[in-house]
């Protein structure tokens, strides 16, 4: 298992009803199964347009989840 | 001279060399909004030689709690009219353009025409890719802005060959996903220092000064003050999406392109599985033809996203169509260029990747 916290931000902050969030998944996770996993619970959270970011860097789908990591779901902002 | 630039001219990181730097800039303002008005403000004071400001809006009684160039007076009044007022009685120095249009791709070369800088302090997704995307060919750097609710963001694209917007979002919201600040609210002092930022920027980039916020995304939440600096890269193999030429640019139709239409057509990972079972179905895959791995099956159709437009013929018009990609990004892109061609209740797109696609096909087959 390897322990995590996901940070929401934007309109993903509404979707979820939480800005933070520790969660424990199986070891050796990818963004892409964390996604789906998040998206099981949020339902249409993978639907959303955003990008993710491990540990202050934004990564691919494909990017492997360590113990520890911070993980950020960005989305784009319109207003000005 | 007189004294009004001491203050930062003592500064050894701007001096007299970075104040003449700054006297011979020319900068774009697209927007003169939340974001713009500040941006306008400090650029104005700080002594930048030009600016041209472009917005097509009159001041309303709700922009007055965040758009602090224009008082009660000034509603109804043309927004870039009442700033260049405003800017010239604080500092005549600076030369002002003002022009009340919207950027569109018609005009949107034009408004960088001799230009040096681009910020970027408009309201919507659309024009902001269209922003991006004129930066881009043009190659100017980008400053952008961008608030929702009590969060903002700032970073600065194609700043000396840095990401830009589409390397940061290379698939577009849908229609209505994320809302603007009509919609969502905002609390007035907070595009004050988003666009604060985007005034920093733009002046350490004229003095050539400081660490630019380029492949970096500054993240603020004023609200529960959370600070984050989010660093992102040029996407490695380029954006089919992004325009190639100018003409390219100027054909596309921004409003309908950069945004998903609101009734997207997903597959998930279930509809995917029962899909498996269909024979009148095309799966497309829109990825260049080195992109590995390659999902082989008879149902499989290859045309990559660069060449879907002119090869869409290829397509059965009487069979289901659903995208694929490597990531899910692209498979997601290539529906607006498919919209005209195909009936919309026979087109969808995979939005996971090609990895799990094919461990759902092993599942499947292992059935």
């Amino acid at each position: 298992m390897a322990t995590i916290t996901i940070h929401y931000f934007g309109m993903l902050e509404s979707l979820t009803g939480k800005a933070e969030d520790r969660l424990d998944i199986p070891a050796g996770w990818s963004v892409d199964q964390l996604l789906e996993h998040l998206d099981r619970q949020y339902s249409g959270l993978r639907d959303k347009c955003f990008r993710v970011a491990v540990n202050d860097a934004i990564q691919s789908g494909e990017r492997v989840i360590d113990e520890g990591d911070r993980i950020a779901l960005m989305p784009p902002f319109a207003g000005g | 001279m007189n004294s009004r630039y001491d203050r930062q001219m003592i500064l050894p990181e701007i001096g007299a060399e970075g104040q003449r730097r700054l006297k011979e800039a020319r900068v774009l303002v697209i927007g003169a909004g939340g974001l713009g008005c500040p941006v306008l403000q400090y650029l104005t004071a700080a002594g930048t030689g030009f600016i041209r400001m472009v917005d097509a809006d009159t001041v309303a009684w709700t922009n007055l709690h965040r758009q602090v160039l224009y008082g009660t007076e000034d509603v109804g009044r043309p927004k870039v009219v009442v700033a260049k007022e405003v800017l010239s009685r604080m500092n005549g120095e600076v030369e002002i353009e003002a022009l009340q249009v919207f950027a569109t791709p018609d005009n949107v070369f034009e408004l960088m025409d001799d230009i040096d800088i681009v910020v970027d302090a408009t309201d919507n997704i659309p024009t902001r890719y269209l922003v991006n995307d004129a930066g881009v060919l043009s190659g100017i750097p980008v400053v952008y802005g961008a608030i929702h609710r009590f969060e903002g963001q700032v970073t600065v694209f194609n700043y000396k060959g840095s990401a830009h917007y589409r390397d940061l979002f290379p698939e577009p919201p849908r229609e209505g996903e994320i809302p603007d600040c009509q919609t969502a609210g905002v609390l007035g002092v907070l595009p004050g220092i988003v666009g604060a930022y985007q005034a920093a920027e733009v002046l350490k980039i004229i003095t050539r000064s400081g660490e630019v916020l380029a492949n970096r995304l500054l993240f603020i939440d004023i609200w529960k003050q959370r600070h984050h600096v989010f660093e992102y890269h040029p996407a490695a193999p380029g954006h089919p999406s992004l325009p190639a030429t100018r003409e390219a640019l100027q054909a596309q139709d921004y409003r309908q392109n950069c945004l998903t239409p609101a009734n997207g057509r997903t597959v998930d990972k279930e509809a995917f599985c029962t899909l498996l079972e269909e024979k009148h179905i095309v799966f497309l895959d829109v990825r260049q033809p080195e992109e590995l791995p390659r999902w082989t099956d008879d149902r499989v159709l290859s045309i990559p996203l660069d060449r879907l437009r002119a090869e869409k013929q290829l397509l059965p018009k009487d069979k289901k169509i659903v995208t694929f990609c490597q990531t899910g990004i692209r498979s997601r892109q290539a529906l607006p260029l498919l919209d005209d061609f195909i009936p919309r209740e026979n087109l969808a797109y995979i939005p996971f990747s090609i990895h799990q696609i094919l461990a759902y096909v092993t599942q499947m087959d292992r059935r």
